[in-house]
């Protein structure tokens, strides 16, 4: 996601990660990951309910997740200890300068992700076409 | 699936723990929002 910043940047956007950590996760995330990102957290997990984030172990550790899994293995990536809630999947959500939702990704499993080009096709319809 | 409208309401934190409303994120234009399933 980091990898397409300077485009959504392009676009007038603004690209925020939000964690589910208490504080010094977030911070430690931000640091050693992402340090050119804007990182907030929520330990409440209540905009992950509003987004609609799917829970529980079987969403996280579904058989789907596991190819996910190699590939992030193989791409050098290693998850290190939890911190946050531990059955939590992610998502994404365009919300528009009215906070109008625009386009929202929900996670099925660990490892899903929306393609990054879906993302900037959807920011950049938010941008050109107003709300209905 | 489509999000709660009430989303836009949501408040989040920031690194030293105060409150961030989302409306103070993309009042100042449109912004991604991605929420992560972990930070480790």
């Amino acid at each position: 996601m980091r990898g397409i910043k300077k485009e959504i940047e392009a676009a007038g956007a603004r690209l925020v990660f939000i964690g589910n950590g208490a504080t010094p996760f977030a911070r430690d995330f931000k640091e050693t990951l992402v340090p050119d990102c804007e990182v907030l957290t929520d330990p409440s997990t209540a905009s992950y309910a509003l987004l609609g984030a799917r829970r529980g172990a079987w969403a996280v550790w579904s058989p789907r997740s596991w190819p996910a899994g190699l590939r992030a293995v193989r791409g050098g990536f290693r998850q290190t200890r939890t911190q946050g809630h531990a059955y939590l999947l992610g998502g994404v959500a365009i919300l528009d300068s009215d906070g109008v939702a625009r386009w929202t990704y929900v996670s099925r499993y660990a490892g899903d992700h929306p393609n990054p080009r879906q993302i900037l096709a959807a920011l950049n319809r938010a941008v050109r076409e107003p709300a209905a | 699936m489509t999000a709660d409208p009430s989303l836009a309401e949501a408040t989040v934190l920031d690194l030293e723990g105060r409150d961030v409303p989302l409306r103070a994120l993309y009042s100042q234009g449109p912004v991604v929002l991605v929420w992560l399933r972990h930070y480790g």
